[in-house]
């Protein structure tokens, strides 16, 4: 038991020590920035089934956007590092060439989420901060996403 | 404490469920009221077709539809024209004979005037002649602006006309759409919207060096589509295209711009959902969708 710990943990060492398995190199910083966007697709897509009366509950749909709002708080930072690579990633150089603009577009993601969350836990129309959190997501992937290949 | 308050959160969440349906459907605008005057029909077409975007210099808070958002291409960039009806910088002094043309010749009111197909009339000569004239009466009620047209940016011999008109001399076939009346209803409608109005091949389909789309290839994407970005290959191809979006999802993903994955549309696909597509009623949507799901599956290049 105990010598099955110390041999996960010595591989954990090792993962986090070795440049190339994981840690903080290129494609670990491609990895968790999408990471973080998929979650937040996660919450969009299981927010929109909720709405269209597919599953989920109000509690749900609290939790969701609670959440939602949460990551919105982690984009500039998941984004911080520049790491451009056309095969991997749809993240545009842009971002950090123009990093004043990239924030202002996740502040309004910021903005947004945190509205439809506030209405969402209050039980108000949530329709207002739904749409201007639809229009955080695609004015962001407008100016700094690379278009999808076919 | 349950039974008290279970009723008024599942009366909450009827509440949003209505509100974010229509958020999410986009049911709620003015947009989709009925439109009663020839003017209001026309805004209709207008949205559908998408004029806005190329017409004003949006990433400059340019003036709407006076022209100015540079368009680049493989054969340089072209500065898109003032279409307000102001009198000497615009089209004022048209006629509707002359808008016609432009739509459906590709051809402007002056000597030899023959246009590129950056300006897409290739898909506008298939408007009907009823959306043509609602068009018209709907571009005389935008506000007029002075402002100047600029140069295109393109080589000396493109400058001169010979090269549009030998284009279309060699490529270009003019002609109104004729639906298919072995189709429904439905899908003529989309296919109507697709090929003509809402000019999705003109991003979709790819390309020859000619810079002209390849029929075979209708909606199968493209490596340098418009503004030489790649677009995605949006035939109902499993692997490649978009096989694998139910009918909900695809209406969704050309009404909001979220696709299935929560994912939301970006680069040129942004500005049409939000200028053009996000104003159509859900029926014409439906009717898109319809004739996507009818066209034959094919592989990316
Ligand atoms: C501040 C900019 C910004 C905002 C705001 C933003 N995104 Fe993104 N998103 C990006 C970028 C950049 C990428 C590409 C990441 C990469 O590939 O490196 C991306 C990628 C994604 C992906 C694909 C992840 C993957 O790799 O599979 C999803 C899904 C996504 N975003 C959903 C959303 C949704 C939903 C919203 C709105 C609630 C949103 N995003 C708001 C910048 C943003
Ligand atoms: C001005 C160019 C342009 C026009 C016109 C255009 N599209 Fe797109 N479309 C794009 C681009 C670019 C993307 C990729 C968006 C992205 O990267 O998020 C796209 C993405 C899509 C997708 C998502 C495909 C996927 O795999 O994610 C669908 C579906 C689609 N378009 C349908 C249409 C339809 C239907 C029309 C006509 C009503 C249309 N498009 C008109 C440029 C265009
Ligand atoms: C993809 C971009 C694009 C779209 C969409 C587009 N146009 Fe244009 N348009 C252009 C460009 C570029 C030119 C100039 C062509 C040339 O000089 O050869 C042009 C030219 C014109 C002209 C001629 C103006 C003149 O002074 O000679 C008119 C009129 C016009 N467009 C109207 C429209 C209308 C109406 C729509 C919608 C139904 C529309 N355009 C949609 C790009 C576009």
């Amino acid at each position: 038991m105990k010598l099955r710990k110390l041999a996960l943990a010595a591989f954990v060492g090792s993962m986090i020590a070795l440049p190339g398995i994981a840690g903080a190199d290129d494609e670990g910083t491609i990895k968790y920035r999408q990471s973080v966007m998929k979650a937040v697709g996660g919450h969009v897509g299981a927010i929109g089934s909720i709405a269209k009366g597919e599953g989920g509950s109000a509690d749900h749909m609290k939790a969701h956007t609670a959440a939602l709002a949460d990551l919105a708080t982690m984009v500039e930072a998941a984004f911080k590092d520049k790491v451009v690579n056309e095969e991997k990633s749809r993240s545009l150089g842009k971002i950090w060439e123009d990093w004043d603009g990239f924030a202002k577009a996740a502040g309004a993601m910021k903005e947004a989420t945190a509205a439809l969350a506030a209405a969402a836990a209050k039980g108000e129309d949530v329709g207002t901060a739904l749409k201007a959190t639809f229009d955080s997501c695609k004015g962001c992937h407008k100016d700094f996403r690379a278009e999808k290949k076919g | 404490m349950v039974s008290a308050s279970a009723p008024r959160t599942a009366c909450a969440a009827r509440a949003w469920l209505a509100t974010l349906t229509i958020a999410l459907l986009g049911l709620g605008g003015a947009a989709r009221a009925a439109e009663t005057t020839l003017a209001e029909r026309g805004e209709y077409v207008f949205h559908a077709a998408s004029c806005a975007g190329c017409h004003t210099d949006v990433e400059n808070d340019g003036a709407p539809l006076a022209g100015g958002r540079r368009l680049p291409t493989p054969f340089g960039t072209f500065v898109s024209p003032n279409i307000t009806p102001d009198p000497t910088h615009g089209i004022g002094a048209w006629s509707e004979a002359d808008l016609e043309r432009a739509l459906r010749h590709g051809e402007g009111p002056g000597w030899f005037d023959h246009y590129y197909p950056v300006f897409p009339y290739p898909s506008y000569t298939r408007m009907s002649g009823e959306d043509v004239r609602a068009l018209w009466a709907y571009l005389r009620t935008v506000e007029p602006v002075a402002r100047e047209n600029e140069p295109h940016e393109i080589p000396w011999y493109l400058r001169i006309r010979v090269a549009a008109w030998g284009w279309k001399l060699l490529f270009f076939e003019p002609g109104e759409f004729t639906p298919d009346p072995a189709r429904s209803g439905e899908w003529n409608r989309g296919a109507y919207l697709v090929r003509a109005l809402s000019h999705c091949g003109e991003c979709h389909t790819p390309r020859d060096g000619f810079g002209v789309s390849i029929g075979s290839r209708e909606l199968a994407g493209s490596a340098d589509g418009a503004e030489g970005k790649a677009t995605p290959n949006i035939t109902p191809h499993e692997a490649d295209g978009v096989g694998r979006w139910s009918k909900r999802e695809l209406r969704e993903y050309l009404h909001v711009g979220m696709d299935p994955d929560g994912d939301f549309a970006g680069g040129l696909m942004a500005e049409v959902v939000d200028e053009s597509l996000a104003h159509l009623r859900i029926e014409d949507i439906d009717a898109i969708v319809e004739y996507l799901v009818s066209l034959p599956p094919l592989p990316s290049d």
